[in-house]
């Protein structure tokens, strides 16, 4: 194994995703140790540094090219941070970002400028990420210009992707606010678009819409994907989301990655507690089915992440935590199929997948070496994969729950 | 990509690809109403405003006629703003009057093109330069507020949106100004300035004071539009401008201040009114509009001195003061209204 | 000109003309003969005695100690408290005020050594308001105490007494040119040069003796112990100051005084001050305080209590005559000729005299105004004579700062004159300078201002405090436009060792000459208000040309 240290050791290390028809394998950004910081600042004349937001902590991943990489997380986990860092719009306080190899970590403007033209992002607010004072054409034509397309070419070049995420080309003159959250949302797809990236980074881009309108933004993402040939980095708060669109998901608590895995077999197997507490969370359209359903509920509001908890940052709220979970930070175990979770009670797997797994390239830093303890969990009898707990396995792919199910709608 | 077929195709018939676009029936509104920004808005709102526009066809009114005070001077009183009549007689019901008794005690108004509002201790006449001062308290009060929006927006837009090296510096350089009460700090500035001029300005050009009022109040706007850059640096669209590769220049100028303009244009009014009255105190206390030239406020300080035998020496000049004030308020209230009906500008005063 | 700034730098003016003096050797001069001492009886014929008058101003001495301050308000107050040597006629209005009278010496100085000594002999058995006896050596102590408080007139003892500038300096224990003998009584004053003005310092508050063991420091508080009809009572610097009859006042020949108590209040707001005359809830408005325009129509119809009363102050603009444009004779001539100076005593409300000449009315030397060139005073400005002359002068165009003070009728006058220097065809602009430092900024050796106004209000009476002003042999800074004329200045420094009724044709024409020279442009002599409350015998209490207030004559009905 190669060790985190030596540059390009993760990209190498990382297995290509599998499970999934989309995805060539080459590498487009690869993230290793990523960290970013955010200081907190006190002072009435002079600002002090008092402490620091541990906002991505070492988070180390690979988004290959073709590929749809779903990222979920509580609110506050760092999502949004990681996707801002990935498209540069941080720069990182630690670790390396590679973009088609090229290390593009401390790149100033300028040198950010054809990365720019590849990664493009769209906002998770509709009504935010539209300058309200610029007519769609403006919105749209700006990046165009900017990025060298002809004046002349660029109402027409706008007009045209304005009928590609459904909107009606005549209303070029419009502004944001005369169009709907789902409008404005295409709008945004569209100004991402309008330079011909190969990476778009989503940040909930359909978190602040209604349900059905959610699908249609989906599906639009989905046929643009086909169309543009883009990877995408989906962010989503919620798994009920992200399992639709997704080759594979990186789940993230704290700012730390706790598990990876091709998108299908998260549902099926969650190894690692948090993601079982997701996807439990998940309601479910049938009512009885709900009720019979043994929820992991998490308790409580995660940790404040300006001073996260030490070893496992799930420890304080994980249903299964022990000793070792409070004082060693488990490092990033890769069970078969390129299936990454860093946990040391992992769920879902029988000891012999625990026995075989290892240590990941991936892993934090300042993880520990402890790999699970197989014959521990042989002894405690571990559940197999898709234990009932998790109450998910038989369901995943057949009825996703549909736009008239929305939160709280199952509640009997 | 694992879509349902669930949420897809269905739920997104007739929106997604949309075969029918120009056809105007399928989309939202269904009509092709012209594009109606938030300028249009605000002008259609204003207009709907009686009062305001009363207001200000008053001030419009009032600077015609101080941008007229020439004509005035030259064709009807025929006596120039600063000319001196201290011996001279003038007829008055087919009497001959002193302009200025042997005792100095200066006539009266006389409701007649010569010396309509009567004369001052120099024998000149308070009509002329009445309209005269006008005109300079104008001139002033429009100079100053076009130093204040251009300072306080470039502080405001600097500190706000660059923060850092630029913000440790304007701010507490903001703070420091706005700290002073504007009277004095006017005072102290334009007794110096008066006596030494300011590089290839003379003392006792109208530029001194406007440049001087102009510099005091930026803070006022500068406050408030780092806090409004403050919010909308934190904006998506800001974020996404950078994302596709703008220059922060780029995105202050052409992205972030579009959007502080509307408060700024609401400042606009209510910054031409501080600097009409800050012109008046300081004109007033001798440390704004030098001698002999006139304003309003150096109009209300020599006319005090008669406040008992002649009040309207000190009235006039002082109710066309509140009035142009008053209308430039009223008319920045409806502003205000216009284009922001949710905002709550006020300037401490 | 009884305010610090100009006194001090007139008296170095002064000082540095006595020495060009020294220098030439001065010429022999007479003793002025002492006039008898009887012009007075002793006063308490007629009218009532007693009472308390309070008196409003609208500005404070800068102290109670005659040994600091030289101000008009503080002379009003210590002129009766501390009785000099010779002192000013009293209880008179006019000219008459302004002869010099034996106080505590027996008579006026014999003069010997060619005018450079001056020797005073003290009356016996006087006595301090406390009882101490005077003796001839509390002279030199009070002349020692002056110099290094200082005295804002000191420069009077250290420029023209012997010795007198190196005590101020510290090079001296005692000042050499003062001689006292306690025995005889006698005091001997040696001067640099002779220097007739000197009897007109001896008669200034500021000379009288004080008792042995007054600290020669600033008394503001409680003012020292005096020899006068009046001492101190209770003092608030700044606000309030209480005068007290001394009844241990015995000078023969000096009246005693008629009230028992002075108040002296003093308010900035100088239109209350004016109101509470008015309606007689105080007695006396400060006469160097003026009326404010609000009240003066009311003030007016006063007539039994209320009088303009014209004392010796020049008002004028002077020129830098050195420099383009006024180095032009023409030009100056064309600004005299188009100056309305009806007008200029409009401005300030009536209370200028019109008049060409810088000797005022009240001192010896002064000419008529009939016989001021370029325009007749008392008429309208000769505008073609201007025009000509201006033409003449080829200086139609130039650009000229014009510099005046703030304070009304001031910058009126400064208004009206930029007017005059507009319509003659030159560039004018106006500079407002505050009071406060007007004469100290346009005095300045930096700014060398173009033309500008000034007044003068004398220091005494002596044809020599108005003519020194424009001395040009001595780098004066109170010479704001550097006149330096040959003539002028040589005549001034023989005129300076004569006593001035001697050669009083001969300052008029010295005068006269400066004029027609087009030196100065004076417009008039300010009067003051005589304004008292119906409660003073107005007749009997005059303003005196020398102190303004006249307090040891003013009674009560
Ligand atoms: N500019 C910033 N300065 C300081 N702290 C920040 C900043 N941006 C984010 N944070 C903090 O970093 C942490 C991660 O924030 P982030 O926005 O990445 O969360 P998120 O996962 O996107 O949450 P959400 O689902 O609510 O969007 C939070 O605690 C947040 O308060
Ligand atoms: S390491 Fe421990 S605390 Fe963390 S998730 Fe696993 S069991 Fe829970
Ligand atoms: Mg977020």
């Amino acid at each position: 194994m190669a060790t985190p240290d030596e540059p390009g050791a993760i990209a190498r290390g990382a297995s290509a995703p599998n499970g999934s028809g989309r995805g060539n394998g080459t590498a487009l950004i690869e993230a290793e140790h990523l960290e970013l910081y955010f200081p907190v600042k006190k002072g009435i004349l002079v600002d002090r540094t008092v402490a620091h937001v541990h906002a991505v902590d070492d988070v180390s991943l690979v988004l290959t090219e073709g590929e749809t990489l779903g990222v979920v997380g509580e609110s506050g986990c760092g999502k949004s941070t990681l996707a801002r860092c990935l498209v540069r719009l941080h720069e990182p306080t630690g670790g390396t970002l590679r973009f088609r190899g090229r290390d593009i970590t401390k790149l100033n403007r300028r040198g950010l400028q054809p990365i720019r033209r590849e990664v493009q992002m769209v906002f998770q607010d509709p009504v935010s990420s539209l300058n309200p004072r610029k007519r769609v054409g403006q919105i749209i034509g700006v990046p165009m210009r900017l990025h060298g397309v002809d004046g002349s070419d660029v109402e027409s070049r706008v007009r045209d992707l304005l009928h590609r995420v459904g909107l009606n080309p005549e209303h070029i003159n419009r502004f944001p606010h005369e169009f709907s959250g789902g409008q404005r949302q295409r709008i945004g797809v569209a100004r991402a678009l309008a330079v011909n990236p190969k990476l778009l980074v989503l940040d909930e881009p359909v978190s602040a819409l209604d349900v059905s309108v959610q699908a249609q933004v989906i599906n639009l993402l989905d046929d643009l994907q086909d169309e543009f040939g883009l990877s995408y980095m989906f962010i989503a708060h919620d798994l009920s989301i992200v399992r639709h669109v997704s080759d594979r998901i990186v789940v993230m608590y704290l700012g730390k990655l706790m598990e990876v895995s091709p998108a299908r077999e998260l549902y099926e197997k969650p190894i690692h507690p948090y993601t079982q507490a997701l996807l439990a969370a998940i309601p479910i359209p049938d009512p009885h089915e709900n009720q019979a359903r043994a929820r992991t509920v998490l308790g409580g509001e995660p940790p404040n992440p300006i001073d996260p908890p030490p070893g496992c940052r799930f420890h304080t709220r994980c249903p299964h935590a022990t000793e070792i979970c409070a004082t060693t930070e488990p490092p990033l175990a890769e069970y078969a199929g390129g299936h990454l979770a860093a946990c040391h009670h992992p769920q879902s797997v029988g000891a012999e997948e625990i026995a075989s797994a290892v240590r990941s390239s991936l892993s934090p830093t300042s993880a520990g070496d402890a790999m699970p303890d197989a014959e521990a969990a042989r002894q405690a009898g571990d559940p197999a994969p898709g234990d009932p707990a998790t109450g998910r396995g038989a369901r995943t792919g057949a009825t996703p729950p549909s736009p008239s199910a929305g939160p709280g709608s199952g509640a009997p | 990509m694992a879509l349902d077929p669930a949420i897809g195709p269905d739920a997104g018939s007739g929106v997604v690809i949309g075969s029918d676009q120009g056809s105007g029936g399928a989309w939202e509104g269904g009509r092709h109403a012209p594009a109606v920004g938030p300028w249009r808005l605000a002008m259609r709102r204003m207009r709907r405003n009686r009062v305001a526009l009363a207001f200000l066809g008053l001030f419009i009114l009032i600077v015609v006629v101080c941008v007229l005070a020439p004509v005035y001077s030259h064709d009807i009183a025929q006596i120039g703003p600063n000319q001196n009549n201290i011996t001279g007689q003038v007829k008055v019901g087919g009497q001959e009057k002193d302009v200025v008794a042997v005792d100095g005690t200066p006539i009266g108004p006389t409701f007649t093109s010569h010396y309509f509002l009567g004369a001052d201790t120099n024998g000149r006449d308070l009509a002329v330069r009445l309209l005269y001062g006008g005109r300079t308290s104008l001139l002033i009060g429009g100079v100053a507020t076009v130093i204040i929006i251009v300072l306080g927006t470039l502080f405001g837009l600097l500190s706000g949106y660059l923060r850092g090296v630029a913000d440790g510096i304007l701010r507490p350089l903001m703070e420091l100004i706005w700290s002073f009460p504007p009277v004095i700090l006017g005072v102290v500035v334009g007794t110096a300035l008066a006596l030494g001029g300011l590089g290839p300005i003379k003392g006792n050009s109208v530029f001194i004071p406007a440049f001087i009022i102009g510099v005091i109040y930026s803070p006022y706007l500068g406050k408030p539009i780092r806090g409004e850059i403050l919010r909308l640096r934190e904006q998506d669209f800001v974020d996404a401008a950078r994302a596709q590769g703008m220059g922060p220049m780029r995105i202050m100028f052409t992205e972030v201040l579009p959007n502080a303009a509307s408060t700024i244009i609401v400042f606009i009014p209510l910054m031409l009114a501080q600097a009409l009255l800050l012109e008046a105190y300081l004109s007033f206390l001798g440390a704004g509009v030098q001698a002999p030239n006139a304003s309003w406020g150096t109009l209300i300080a020599d006319g005090l001195n008669y406040i008992e035998t002649t009040p309207t020496f000190c009235l006039i000049p002082g109710i066309m003061l509140v009035l142009t004030v008053l209308s430039v308020n009223v008319f920045g209230d409806g502003l205000r209204d216009a284009l922001d009906p949710r905002a709550q500008v006020r300037i401490k005063t | 000109m009884k305010r610090y700034a100009r006194t001090s730098t007139a008296v170095l003016l002064a000082a540095l003309v006595a020495l060009a003096v020294a220098a030439c050797g001065g010429s022999s001069s007479k003793s002025s003969k002492s006039s008898s001492s009887g012009s007075s009886k002793a006063s308490s014929a007629g009218g009532k005695q007693g009472g308390t008058i309070k008196i409003v101003s609208g500005t404070p001495p800068l102290s109670a100690d005659q040994g600091l301050d030289f101000t008009t308000q503080g002379n009003e107050l210590y002129s009766t408290v501390n009785l000099s040597l010779l002192t000013f006629t009293r209880g008179v209005a006019g000219t008459a005020g302004a002869k010099i009278i034996p106080g505590l010496a027996k008579s006026l100085p014999k003069v010997t050594d060619g005018g450079k000594t001056y020797t005073f002999t003290l009356r016996p058995g006087l006595h301090y308001s406390n009882g101490v006896p005077i003796k001839a050596s509390d002279v030199p102590r009070a002349l020692e105490r002056d110099l290094k408080i200082p005295w804002q007139a000191a420069s009077f003892i250290s420029a023209y007494i012997q010795g007198g500038m190196a005590y101020a300096n510290g090079n001296a224990k005692t000042i050499s040119g003062v001689v006292a003998n306690d025995k005889t009584g006698t005091i001997a004053v040696h001067l640099v040069a002779p220097f007739a003005p000197i009897v007109d310092v001896f008669a200034l508050p500021g000379t009288a003796p004080v008792p042995p063991g007054t600290p020669a420091k600033n008394l503001a508080a409680t003012g020292t112990v005096g020899d006068g009809q009046y001492k101190w009572g209770p003092i608030t610097p700044g606000h309030s100051y209480t005068l007290i009859k001394n009844p241990k006042f015995d000078v023969p020949g000096l009246p005693r005084g008629h009230v028992d108590q002075f108040t002296y209040s003093v308010n900035t707001n100088v239109l209350a001050n004016a109101e509470a005359v008015l309606n007689n809830q105080a007695d006396v408005f400060d006469p160097g305080d003026t009326l404010p325009a609000a009240v003066l129509d009311k003030v007016k119809q006063q007539s039994d209590r209320y009088q303009a009363v014209p004392l010796n102050t020049s008002w004028y603009f002077w020129f830098a005559t050195y420099k383009k444009p006024f180095n032009n004779l023409y030009a100056r001539e064309a600004v005299l000729a188009a100056m309305d100076d009806r007008a200029l005593s409009r401005l300030d409300s009536g209370f200028q005299t019109p008049d060409c000449h810088l000797i005022p009315f009240g001192i010896v030397g002064h000419s008529s105004p009939s016989s001021c060139p370029f325009h007749n005073p008392n008429g309208p400005a000769n505008l073609t004579l201007a025009k000509q002359l201006m033409q003449k002068s080829g200086m139609t165009g130039q650009p000229v700062v014009v510099y005046g003070e703030e304070r009304a009728p001031r910058r009126q006058y400064l208004d009206y004159f930029t007017g005059v220097l507009n319509s003659l065809g030159f560039k004018a602009t106006e500079k407002v300078v505050n009071s406060g430092v007007y004469f100290t900024t346009i005095g300045a050796p930096t700014l060398k201002p173009d033309v500008g106004f000034g007044d003068w209000n004398q220091d005494f009476p002596n044809p020599w405090d108005f003519m020194q002003l424009f001395a040009g042999d001595a780098g004066s800074t109170l010479n704001y436009g550097y006149v330096n004329d040959p003539h002028y200045n040589a005549t001034l420094n023989k005129l300076d060792q004569q006593p001035p009724d001697k050669v009083a044709s001969q300052w008029a024409a010295l005068d006269q000459y400066a004029v027609n020279h087009a030196y100065y442009a004076v417009f008039g002599h300010e009067s003051k208000p005589q304004f008292y409350s119906s409660r003073v015998d107005f007749a009997a209490s005059p303003l005196s040309v020398e102190y303004f207030l006249d307090l040891v004559s003013m009674r009560l009905k």
